[in-house]
């Protein structure tokens, strides 16, 4: 359709926003190779099965300590266990948590800051001030004391971790929303007949979103180190199951005499949180293409 | 009894500001008959907009009385609010910044389609929403534009569809052509034109600019500091200007000719704050022919000559009837 366009155009018409971004991203070299990673990684989590070569509970005590080599090609742990199975594995707890979590504090967030931005009054100084509660305490220990009252498990933790994030993405919500909500497409979807909710979601929130989804990518590398923090002092997810942070906290008593067992835990979570860290970026300035020229 | 199709009564709008009141409207009635076109204007900060707004019920009223239909309409409850987006509508001066970025100009105008669920089948929707381009005569080839692609003219169409969409009886169009160039703002009012022809709808079309209202206009309300200061047919206006305001306005009218000179009314002084204002005559700190009744008593309005009504104290010596 685009194609019988007979006014001069600097550029093709695009279908839609979406792949006009993605356009914008694939001309990002270091985001598009962060992208590959993350869907790697995120293969490789779902086809643990498949793609680990040994079942990562599996106990072998004659061959523990095992440097890397091609049979174990991250080596074994204390227990003779294939550390790397075990971090592939572990990419399924560190990522679903911190998928979860990141999805909590952006839903409630942006809620929460919508509404607040849209409404103002004395609903928007009651959230605001129980934002900058929130926002006083140190995000990592809040979670600390949530989790260590919730107890351990995959939905704790991830509520745990969202509880603090969460701050962060009502702010970014509500300024953009008060920017959005005084411009005229707002009173023209008024006057069309538009309910408040169906003003919210269908006419500021698209408009608010694209802040959101960039700092989105961002704090999944963000919760990836605090769910890990949280496993590392026995608080996420309990020992047997092999997420990234209680590898690492299992490594810690060999760290002097058997470097893989930290090394190579250390090393999947660096690459996860640089792959999304530089993902966030390219998404950020293919959103926003005027922030890069 | 002329078939009025809106009637506005004493209405008057207040915000609340920290210096007190600011009279943004105050006491202005007016009625509309079907098929016809209000002209309001004034400079800018003269409530105008206001009371567009109000009368859409963007803006809740302070006082008065608003019937649409001989309906009170002036502090309508939520079902009857959505009800009455379909009777009335409203076109917004900026073509940029009334339309939603994120959506394409078939999204636009299918939107209060969509709210009021008209058609069940999306084919049906976007039939309409093709009859509507062709009603504004927008090129089908635009459906999937989205508005920063397409140019002022084209975007105001957008915004004339979408008020179209529901077949309202009334339209609210505020400044609808002045953030446009010249060549455009005439296909626009043209547009406007025809589809009252067409579908006998009533404006109210509030502006600055003269010509403009000229041009659309059968009635025209001129408004100095939230109050009416004269009102009268569209011809009378220029004909017989009556109020000393509007004849300042409307020789700040350019005309284009180089051999016709005609000395300009000037106006001297500023706008007195619409805050708070004192129970005198608006316009006497700019008016050259003010007098102590003029600074005790505000002029109420008056039927000077039939069907023109002007508010001032001496509108009789000075136009000499």
């Amino acid at each position: 359709m685009s194609k019988q366009t007979k006014a001069p155009r600097k550029k093709e018409k695009k279908a839609s926003q979406f792949s006009e971004v993605m356009g914008r991203l694939r001309r990002n070299k270091l985001a598009m190779v962060s992208l590959a990673v993350i869907i790697l990684i995120i293969l490789a989590a779902i086809f643990a099965n498949y793609v680990a070569p040994y079942d990562y509970a599996k106990q072998d005590m004659h061959n523990r300590f095992l440097y890397p080599s091609l049979q174990h090609l991250c080596g074994t742990d204390n227990f003779g266990r294939d550390i790397f199975s075990r971090i592939i594995y572990g990419a399924r707890y560190s990522l679903v948590v911190s998928v979860i979590a990141v999805a909590i504090a952006v839903v409630g967030g942006a809620i929460l800051g919508a509404t607040s931005g849209y409404f103002g009054g004395l609903y928007d100084t009651i959230v605001q001030r129980i934002i900058d509660i929130l926002m006083a305490i140190p995000s990592f220990l809040l979670a600390v004391v949530i989790s260590a009252s919730l107890g351990t498990g995959i939905m704790s933790s991830a509520l745990a971790i969202a509880v603090g994030m969460m701050s962060v993405f009502e702010r970014i919500m509500r300024s953009s929303v008060l920017q959005i909500r005084d411009q005229e497409f707002i009173e023209a979807a008024k006057v069309t007949g538009a309910s408040t909710a169906r003003i919210i979601f269908h006419e500021i929130i698209p408009n608010a979103l694209s802040p959101i989804i960039v700092n989105a990518t961002l704090c999944i590398s963000s919760a990836i180190i605090a769910i890990s923090g949280l496993s590392f002092i026995g608080l996420g997810i309990p020992a047997p199951t092999p997420e990234w942070g209680t590898l690492l906290s299992a490594g810690r008593d060999y760290i002097r005499d058997f470097w893989p067992m930290v090394t190579f835990p250390g090393v999947a979570i660096v690459i996860t949180i640089i792959a999304f860290n530089l993902l966030g970026d390219g998404l950020r300035d293919a959103m926003d293409p005027r922030l890069k020229q | 009894m002329a078939d009025n199709l809106l009637e506005v009564k004493n209405l008057k709008k207040y915000f609340n500001t920290p210096r007190g009141p600011l009279h943004a409207v105050d006491d202005i009635t007016f009625t509309i008959e079907r098929g016809h076109t209000l002209g309001v204007v004034g400079e800018s900060g003269c409530g105008k907009s206001t009371l567009g707004r109000t009368i859409i019920g963007l803006l809740e009223s302070t006082q008065g009385e608003i019937r649409f239909e001989g309906l009170d309409i002036t502090h309508p409850d939520m079902k009857r609010k959505k009800e009455l987006c379909k009777e009335m509508q409203m076109v917004f001066q900026d073509p940029f910044s009334s339309l939603n970025p994120r959506r394409c100009v078939a999204e636009l105008i299918a939107e209060p389609l969509k709210i009021f669920k008209v058609y069940k089948f999306a084919k049906e929707r976007d039939e309409r929403v093709f009859e509507l381009m062709d009603v504004v005569g927008l090129d089908r080839r635009f459906a999937t534009s989205y508005p920063h692609e397409l140019d002022g003219g084209r975007r105001q169409r957008i915004g004339i569809a979408r008020a179209l969409a529901m077949d309202p009886k009334f339209i609210v169009c505020d400044e609808p052509v002045s953030a446009l160039d010249v060549s455009i703002q005439a296909q626009v009012l043209n547009l406007l034109q025809d589809l009252q022809d067409e579908r006998g709808l009533t404006y109210i079309i509030i502006t600055h600019d003269l010509s403009v209202v000229r041009h659309i206009s059968d009635e025209i309300m001129v408004m100095y500091l939230g109050c009416m200061v004269e009102k009268c047919d569209a011809k009378e206006l220029f004909v017989h200007t009556l109020h000393p305001y509007t004849k300042g306005l409307l020789s700040a009218i350019p005309i284009p000719t180089v051999k016709e000179k005609k000395p300009p009314v000037l106006l001297e002084g500023e706008l007195t704050s619409p805050i708070n204002p004192k129970p005198v005559c608006r316009f006497a700190n700019r008016c050259k022919y003010c007098t102590e009744q003029c600074l005790q008593s505000a002029p109420a309005l008056e039927e000077v000559l039939p069907g023109h009504f002007v508010a001032c104290h001496h509108v009789r010596e000075i136009n000499g009837l």
